[in-house]
């Protein structure tokens, strides 16, 4: 049994920020009966050594899915040309070229019970000119994946509305 | 990146599964250049106290559409449907999917391995998927509420739990009815 509290403050906290650079997206578009042999390739790529960053999975259609996989941009090529030597074999995938992204991440205390989490995330970067390619706001998580060079404007932007409290951003600080 | 996580009999070993209440699914998609009801929205439903249970963003295609999907508890159905719908823009597609839910597994330690067993075994095994994110340790499946039973069967012959497991089903909320 778990007890949820569910409660609003004015600037949000969040226990830190987290930014990654030198990674790629990794984008596909899949018939749904193409789905559990993109897994197993998946499966492959992990026996080589290869992770994720992030990855999300949209419906696209009814029949078909969209697949945002995020990957260290020194695997990326390895994962790109194997996922590629599929959609030759099977012209309904569809893959795009990686290109080089950067990754902000933040996390607090119950975000998934918590409302107003992804409103304060977009309202607050929406002025901005920085492109978004994917987000995810799941479990304690907000994920955003980033144009390259944009990550630290981004961190600045929301800090304004998602604040590390001070004794840990000097641990930050010191640590950096 | 993580070290794979230890295979008992090709199994992998995580620490637990989540599932969440039932929910609504909604799907927004619109070109970049057209009017956005998403901000909007995500400001009345945040006014209206309505958590958002998961969100995933994409940009996607030639045309440069944006596709939201996000899941908030069945009671709040009709007030985000008339949120998105609140523009009245036609070009913007929305829908809706009734009766899903989130199935969590963590940790995921970044491994392909978890993200390539999960998706193969429940499409193998005909459970829907209607999504799926990670988070800072959880990989996060949309599949259909109904189907959580068969979905924790399926995914229990690929995944090495811990004793005595049993999926975490919330059974109460406490909600703050005021600020």
């Amino acid at each position: 049994m778990e007890t949820i509290a569910v409660y609003w403050e004015p600037i949000v906290r969040v226990y830190g920020y987290d930014v990654k650079r030198d990674i790629s997206l990794i984008e596909l578009e899949l018939p749904l009966d193409m789905l559990e042999d993109i897994g197993d390739q998946a499966d492959q790529l992990a026996r080589s050594g290869k992770g994720f960053t992030m990855t999300l999975v949209q419906q696209a259609t009814e029949h078909s899915f969209r697949i945002c996989l995020v990957t260290a941009f020194q695997d990326a090529d390895a994962v790109f040309n194997l996922f590629q030597k599929t959609a030759i074999e099977n012209p309904e995938l569809e893959i795009r070229t990686p290109h080089k992204v950067e990754l902000l991440s933040f996390h607090g205390p119950h975000f998934q019970d918590r409302y107003g989490i992804a409103e304060a995330t977009f309202n607050a970067l929406d002025p901005s000119d920085i492109t978004i390619f994917a987000a995810g706001c799941t479990g304690t998580s907000v994920y955003l994946i980033v144009e390259e060079g944009k990550a630290e404007e981004a961190r600045n932007i929301l800090s304004a509305s998602f604040v590390v409290p001070e004794a840990k951003a000097r641990k930050d600080l010191l640590r950096h | 990146m993580d070290k794979e996580p230890a295979r008992t009999e090709e199994r992998l070993s995580v620490g637990g599964i989540k599932l969440s209440p039932e929910l609504v699914l909604f799907n927004y998609s619109r070109h970049v250049h057209q009017a956005c009801a998403l901000l909007p929205t995500l400001r009345t439903l945040s006014h209206q106290q309505i958590n958002i249970f998961f969100l995933s963003l994409a940009r996607h295609g030639p045309e440069d559409t944006v596709t939201t999907s996000f899941c908030v508890l069945p009671e709040f159905r009709t007030s985000t449907m008339a949120a998105l719908t609140a523009m009245n823009t036609t070009d913007n597609n929305i829908t809706s999917c009734s009766n899903v839910g989130v199935l969590s597994i963590y940790p995921h330690r970044h491994n392909l391995s978890l993200l390539g067993k999960v998706l193969s075994t429940l499409a193998g095994q005909g459970v829907p998927i209607h999504g799926l994110c990670t988070s800072i340790s959880a990989l996060s499946i949309l599949t259909d509420f109904k189907e959580f039973d068969a979905a924790v069967t399926a995914l229990a012959g690929v995944l090495d739990l811990p004793p005595n497991h049993s999926p975490f089903r919330q059974e109460f909320r406490i909600r703050q009815i005021c600020s």
